[in-house]
């Protein structure tokens, strides 16, 4: 039997497959307001859930973000809504798109690298573009082991990596502010990656092995 | 750094904020796509002649024949063909003297000609309406970009214009005169990126059927003009500064009886 809470999920996600497809039928017909609330609708969350993780840099997965949306306006014809939405053909797009990119990296020189597999363990479900509750969930679980994994680490690389990541400062900030040439700061700076990534790799592993409630 | 460096690196960013997309990218990715062919539902033929028109290579026959004919060329007499507003005086002597107020005079006058255009009979119909608009709406862009000096974000705007074909029921001397108009800002934009050779290009599109008695055509043969000059081509630039003073003193005199 389901509960309370299944059903106010049921009810809402009913509510926006309806606006979705009053959208989709007059984006269909060529309404740019339409299209655009679609784009304002699932442009966020196939960034940030589905693109971003999948290539690893953000010039790049607003690349695919931009490419996703054309082939939708362009083929709008060819969706077929199978009950879901739009959302599952959104994410099956983009996909193709940041694989495209994957295969072409070596060609454009471009730095891309996936970091889906280390949210993997941390993700309770498929991202879904309405569930914002669930979006802010991840993010604080992916933090929190972030913040974990940072308090494992030396003073000087927590120093590093927070202006360089959290305050995004320049290199040659970052650099004067610990008081170092910029070389050293970038030596600095991967072995603070390196041991980040030791630490992350131990909590998740060590929460992986622990009995699921 | 290997890839298991930059795999930690993009998770600590992404950590941040959880990968937000910043709003001022994703306004100006919807800014480029909204310049993109709308979803259309035409015959096959539309069909094969829009793919073809979108396929790049072509874009130059394309400028060509929505000017100086071709597809357009053979439509019917429309309902949408009204009168042109009468450029104002103030906008043909800025033409004339080439003052600091003429990009925004043609601006204001450009405004005019959109505006009496989709109030003109026919121009209700969804596909004369939605293509008067979308030339409307990617010549303000264009605008927007040009004052903040965005020329790569106006070039792009302005190419919808002469990238997507007007429906056949939009007038041709309409769809000419917006299309000659667009080759003119595209071959301005072109100058001030400095590549005069692609000014060039546009701007002999533009004036492939030849110049016309309207201000579209004397911008174009003062941007031809330039690009010559730029190109060491000084001689042959006269001849386009002169014919553009004519058809502007032609113009200023009728507004002036007027």
């Amino acid at each position: 039997m389901g509960t309370r809470r299944d059903d106010v999920q049921a009810h809402a996600q009913g509510e926006r497959l309806g606006w979705e497809r009053e959208r989709v039928g007059r984006a269909r017909t060529g309404d740019r307001r339409a299209f655009a609330e679609i784009y304002e609708a699932y442009a966020g969350p196939l960034y940030a859930r589905v693109l971003l993780p999948k290539l690893g840099d953000e010039r790049a997965a607003e690349d695919a973000l931009s490419e996703t949306f054309r082939e939708v306006l362009e083929h709008l014809d060819r969706f077929e809504d199978r009950g879901d939405g739009i959302w599952p053909w959104l994410v099956r797009i983009g996909t193709n798109k940041a694989l495209d990119m994957h295969r072409v990296k070596s060609r454009t020189g471009r730095a891309l690298a996936s970091f889906e597999g280390l949210m993997e363990p941390l993700r309770s479900a498929p991202p879904d573009p309405a569930d914002a509750a669930e979006a802010r969930s991840e993010h604080a679980r992916v933090r929190g082991v972030v913040d974990n994994a940072l308090a494992a680490i030396n003073d000087r690389y927590r120093r590093a990596i927070a202006l360089r990541y959290f305050e995004e400062r320049a290199r040659e900030d970052c650099a004067r502010e610990m008081g170092v040439t910029v070389s050293t700061f970038d030596v600095v700076l991967l072995r603070a990656l390196r041991a980040f990534r030791r630490e992350w790799d131990a909590i998740v592993e060590a929460q992986a092995r622990e009995p699921r409630s | 750094m290997t890839d298991r460096d930059l795999q930690t690196s993009a998770l600590l960013s992404w950590s941040r904020d959880g990968g937000a997309l910043r709003p001022d990218r994703s306004k100006a990715i919807l800014e480029g796509l909204l310049t993109l062919p709308a979803p259309k539902t035409p015959t096959a033929s539309r069909v094969s002649w829009l793919r073809w028109a979108l396929s790049g290579g072509a874009l130059a026959a394309i400028v060509a024949l929505a000017v100086v004919g071709g597809p357009a060329a053979d439509r019917a007499a429309s309902p949408t063909d009204c009168a042109v507003p009468t450029p104002p005086v103030a906008l043909l002597r800025a033409q004339v003297a080439r003052s600091d107020d003429l990009a925004e005079r043609m601006r204001d006058y450009r405004q005019d000609v959109f505006g009496a255009l989709a109030g003109c009979a026919g121009s209700t119909e969804p596909s004369v309406s939605g293509w008067l608009a979308m030339a409307d709406e990617a010549s303000a862009r264009a605008d927007e970009a040009l004052a903040a000096g965005r020329l790569d974000d106006a070039r792009r705007a302005i190419r919808a214009i002469v990238e997507i074909p007007a429906p056949g029921n939009v007038a041709q001397d309409d769809a000419r005169l917006i299309v000659r108009d667009a080759a003119g800002r595209l071959a301005e934009i072109e100058l001030l990126a400095g590549r005069p050779a692609d000014a060039l290009a546009w701007t002999d599109r533009g004036l492939a059927g030849g110049a016309e008695h309207d201000v579209f055509s004397v911008a174009l043969l003062v941007s031809r003009g330039r690009a010559k000059e730029a190109l060491g081509r000084e001689l042959e630039a006269v001849d386009d500064y002169v014919q553009a003073q004519r058809i502007d003193e032609a113009l200023l005199e009728r507004a002036l009886e007027e």
